[in-house]
């Protein structure tokens, strides 16, 4: 059997304040095998972003397992899970979070030259994934002079200039309008589908998650996967 | 009320993410307070241990001397009572210094020293002469005996019993001063714990050469209460009131480039010291700019429902006193706290050095005490105070003008 | 991970790609603040330096010498042929005595020299109203006052004084001596002015005998002034003399300590400024790291490790601080250059304390006390820089990045 890429085992989550605990995963398994593409759904407050923040080893669980690749990442110490994030994470976030100080494709390059590429080798490659998004005339403007499409493609390439084995996108057309949207979902599974990455997606838009081979409705802290 | 409750959280809330400047400011502030009281304090002690020993041992409180050619005719002891009327002049003590040669011809040594003859009345108690000066051996001079200094004494390689020759300048016959040599005892040995004055002066009785040298030569030297003693105006109008040609002089007068040496180092320690405040307050010109940039929406709201402009820079004014009070007093209490354990401190510093260099430090093991004026103190604190205040008031001053929409809308 | 986000980082920071005027203004404030902490430490260790270091060549060059060798005869030949760095050797007679005029006294000691004492590394010290010993005084002494002990003795060039001299032997009578005012000098240093009288040599032979109080007055070329006991035995070999010798901090030990004295108060006192200043740029970082949080955070979520992002504000807050270091030593040295203007005004101030000091003298830049202030900023600033940065440790990605 072929370990999937990521799997949850009884992982739950909960916030202490005071006296009061909030649960908010409670017991989760499930599972994305390399290749896939899973949407995650539910309703506002459900716990969408909290599931892919432990997914993508920026949060800790309160009691379970998640193993990526057959590791822990529990147990990992602050290196190797940097490291991890750098390597086989893309993370695509709701409001894209550019750095405004820098142009487009320096944005990109970011990742890499925290991996250690150096800039001859990194550059071609951000400029090769800007021109595929459709951003060749645009490389050399900061955020501030992009629209919010543009710059949601700007957060793609960066997400992909490592290559990673997970691509991780929290309401990647939360923000933007209806045409725009269109544009990003299309361009993100064509990427998806090109490449042959494996995507964790969270959307409340049940339309978009319908695009994936798998959605799975987060409800009263815990996960169902919908036909 | 209300402002100081909000200037309080913004200087020390935990949302606050500027907080941690204001902790950084405050302890600056405490450090800053900290040194300057220090350094004033040993400065302070130095100084006044200094100049008391000066006032006591060498220049009296006052000195009052008539013009050569216009010394009225009343015997010493007559002008001695008429002084000692005057209010808050405690003691007063005619005297004559003059450079004189010895001789030791037991040792064969010689040496230049400064005479200084006077009443023996001055080894009595009470007097601020006779506070500091003991006599290690022997007694008081009187007749023809001399007292000298410690280390004069040992320059001259006196013993108990040493036969000792002093030429000094008398009134000549033929010329106004003539050297003459007198053989002196040894009468005794003193120290006042002022370096220059034990290895310079030897002491004898008035009674015994003033006619030699002459009672034109003669300074009245005068001692004080101690209310008195740096604020003698009062005093030396009285004495010209009833001496109109005489000259009085104060001890700071006595001593001007002395006394004016010290106040200088003093002001040169203070300007550096001072600056410190200077670099602190351009910190919290910084601080409070970037503070009510990111507070001005929120400045902005409460413009909007009717607080007045004032309010604003009363927030932030009483945020920069609320730190700059608390550095202030943790700076202050430091240093006093500091202050009374001086001695400590250097000692064990000296002893750090010591495993390092083998020798002790001079400055590290000197005896240092500190006196700490509460008015300087005073000054200090309110004037850091007031420059802290002044930078918050620059560095918002142009952010405050503006009306609430503007704010607003630049956010 | 390799060190090139590092010092990529460290570069967008520094060079503030993209960023306003208003934070390039700011960094580039820092650092003249910085400077402007830098310049007053400087002045002052220049002026004390070179304050020391003038009146300890006036102690050297015209009282007592770099070392003193007691022979009782004048040495012959030139010292400079046993030792190159000898740069003069004078035979002179000391004492100590009282001079007086009909209204005052004062306590001097007397130098007996000849004129060629007078070479031009000591008139280089003095200013004298007349030639020295240029004038006939018959039988009688002839004496250069100090300016301040013919002001102090109402007397002038030309005038008579009388001297009572110590005697050699304590079982001699103490008689006074004439003497004829043939010059005055002022050297610039009270101290001085009012306490030495020179006289000329054959005169004072008269007074002093050789046997206790003539020597030989050596002087050395600067550079050689740390090896006095070195080449003074080298002369008293090479001559073969059965005497012995003195080095100048021999006779100025107190003057010698109360400068080491001082300029440790004055290096304590700048210790304390310079953790202030510590502090200051200690907030430099912590603003640095404030206005970045949300790229730190996103640096720490695409994979940077927090050591790679401190490592990189600290070197950026560092470079800063060193060259406000830099312009501040610069400016401060180029001020201090020409503190001979601001020295000359002191001068004329009439400032009665001032006659304690030297205001004369030369500009002196101590590279071991400089380098010493600029190390231990560095290392305080390093510290209270590191401290701060421990913010950097507590953004959590998560926080900033939260999306739900």
């Amino acid at each position: 059997m072929i370990e999937p890429l990521l799997r949850f085992d009884s992982v739950s989550k909960e916030y202490v304040s005071g006296d009061t605990r909030l649960s908010i995963l409670e017991m989760l398994d499930f599972s994305v095998s390399s290749g896939e593409s899973v949407a995650i759904t539910g309703k506002s407050g459900s716990g969408k972003s909290t599931l892919l923040n432990i997914a993508g080893g920026l949060d800790a669980p309160t009691s379970g397992e998640v193993l990526f690749l057959g590791k822990r990442l529990k147990g990992m110490h602050d290196r190797e899970l940097s490291e991890f994030r750098n390597r086989h994470i893309g993370f695509i976030f709701q409001s894209h979070i550019l750095l405004d100080d820098f142009s487009a494709v320096e944005n990109v390059c970011i990742p890499a030259l925290i991996k250690g590429d150096s800039r001859r080798k990194v550059v071609p490659r951000a400029k090769a994934l800007l021109e595929r998004v459709g951003l060749a005339e645009r490389m050399q403007h900061r955020p501030n002079k992009l629209s919010g499409g543009e710059r949601q493609r700007v957060a793609i390439c960066r997400a992909l200039i490592n290559d990673p084995d997970l691509l991780i996108a929290d309401e990647p057309t939360g923000s933007l309008d209806e045409e725009s949207s269109g544009g990003i979902e299309r361009l993100l599974f064509d990427l998806v589908k090109e490449q042959g990455r494996t995507l964790l997606l969270v959307t409340h838009d049940t339309q978009l998650a319908k695009k994936c081979a798998k959605v799975h409705l987060l409800h009263n802290r815990s996960l169902k996967e919908l036909s | 009320m209300v402002t100081l409750k909000l200037a309080w959280r913004y200087a020390f809330s935990r949302s606050n993410r500027h907080r941690s400047a204001m902790f950084v400011i405050m302890f600056g502030i405490a450090v800053g307070m900290l040194a300057i009281i220090i350094m004033l304090s040993l400065m302070n002690s130095l100084q006044s241990d200094l100049l008391d020993q000066v006032k006591s041992v060498e220049s009296f409180h006052l000195q009052m001397v008539f013009p050569p050619d216009n010394i009225p005719d009343l015997a010493i002891g007559d002008v001695v009572s008429t002084l000692a009327s005057i209010d808050h002049v405690t003691h007063v003590f005619p005297h004559v210094n003059t450079q004189v040669l010895l001789q030791n011809v037991s040792s064969d040594r010689s040496t230049t020293a400064r005479l200084r003859i006077i009443d023996s009345s001055i080894w009595d108690e009470g007097n601020p002469f006779s506070q500091r000066a003991h006599l290690l051996a022997g007694t008081v001079a009187q007749g023809s005996n001399m007292v000298l200094g410690t280390t004069l004494a040992i320059t001259l390689g006196m013993r108990s019993v040493s036969d000792v020759k002093m030429t000094l300048l008398a009134s000549g016959k033929a010329v106004v001063l003539a050297p003459m040599t007198i053989s002196v005892g040894h009468g005794g040995t003193f120290v006042t714990g002022l370096p220059e004055f034990d290895s310079s002066t030897v002491m004898m009785d008035l009674d015994a050469l003033v006619d030699n040298i002459g009672a034109n030569r003669l300074v009245y030297g005068l001692y004080l209460d101690d209310a008195t003693v740096d604020h003698a105006g009062k005093v030396v109008q009285q004495i010209l009131d009833k001496f109109p040609d005489a000259t009085v002089r104060t001890w700071q007068q006595v001593n001007s480039a002395f006394y004016s040496a010290l106040m200088l180092e003093k002001v040169l320690m203070y300007v550096f010291l001072f600056f410190m405040f200077i670099i602190l307050g351009v910190n919290m010109k910084n601080a409070a700019s970037r503070l009510l940039h990111v507070k001005q929406r929120e400045l902005a709201i409460l413009r909007a429902v009717g607080a007045r402009r004032r309010f604003a820079t009363g927030v932030f004014l009483g945020q920069t006193a609320i730190v700059t009070i608390i550095g202030e007093t943790i700076g202050v209490v430091g240093g006093l706290l500091l202050g009374t354990h001086i001695g400590a401190v250097f000692s064990f510093f000296n002893s750090v050095q010591y495993v390092f260099t083998q020798r002790d430090n001079v400055l590290l093991s000197y005896p240092f005490t500190t006196q700490v004026r509460s008015a300087e103190v005073t000054v200090i604190v309110i004037s850091v105070l007031l420059l802290s205040l002044l930078f918050t008031y620059i560095g918002c001053r142009r952010l405050l003008r503006r009306e609430p929409m503007e704010m607003l809308y630049h956010d | 991970m390799s060190t090139r986000f590092g010092r990529w980082l460290f570069a967008s920071i520094l060079l503030l790609r993209g960023k306003s005027t208003y934070e390039r203004v700011r960094l580039i404030r820092s650092a003249f603040l910085i400077a402007l902490v830098m310049i007053p430490l400087v002045l002052a260790l220049i002026f004390m330096d070179g304050m020391m270091r003038g009146i300890t060549d006036k102690y050297i060059l015209l009282q007592d010498g770099h070392f003193q060798v007691y022979a009782r005869e004048e040495i012959d030949g030139d010292l400079g042929d046993i030792d190159p760095t000898i740069v003069s050797a004078d035979y002179v007679v000391s004492g100590y005595g009282i001079v007086y005029s009909k209204d005052a006294t004062s306590e001097v000691r007397i130098k007996g020299v000849d004129a060629s004492y007078f070479n031009d590394r000591r008139r280089g010290q003095l200013t004298f109203t007349d030639e020295p010993f240029g004038s006939e005084t018959g039988r009688l002494a002839s004496v250069i006052l100090g300016k301040v002990v013919a002001e102090r003795l109402g007397v002038e060039v030309g005038e008579r004084v009388a001297f009572m001299v110590v005697p050699d032997s304590s079982a001699m009578v103490v008689r006074p001596v004439l003497a004829v005012v043939s010059s005055l000098f002022s050297s610039g240093y009270h101290e001085l002015d009012s306490s030495l009288v020179y006289m000329d040599r054959t005169s004072a032979l008269r007074y002093f005998p050789k046997d206790k109080n003539a020597y030989t007055e050596v002087l050395v070329q600067s550079e050689a002034s740390d090896r006095l006991d070195g080449i003074a035995s080298n002369v008293i070999s090479q001559s073969h003399l059965d005497a012995e010798y003195a080095t100048w901090d021999e006779f100025n030990t107190t003057v010698y300590q109360n400068f080491i004295t001082s300029r440790q108060v004055i290096l304590l006192v700048f210790i304390m400024i310079l953790v202030v200043a510590g502090v200051y740029v200690a907030s430099i970082a912590q603003e640095l790291v404030q206005d970045s949080m949300q790229s730190i955070a996103l640096y720490k979520t695409l994979g940077a490790r927090t050591g790679q992002i401190g490592r990189a504000f600290f070197a950026a807050v560092m470079v800063v601080t060193v060259s406000g270091m830099a312009i501040g030593v610069a400016i401060g040295l180029l001020v201090g250059s020409q503190l001979g203007f601001v020295m000359e005004w002191l001068g004329e101030s009439g400032i009665a304390g001032l006659q304690y000091y030297l205001l004369d003298f030369p500009v002196v830049v101590s590279w071991s006390d400089i380098i010493f202030i600029c190390f231990t900023m560095l290392v305080i600033s390093s510290f209270t820089v590191f401290l701060s940065l421990g913010r950097i440790r507590r953004i959590s990605p998560l926080e900033l990045l939260q999306q739900d």
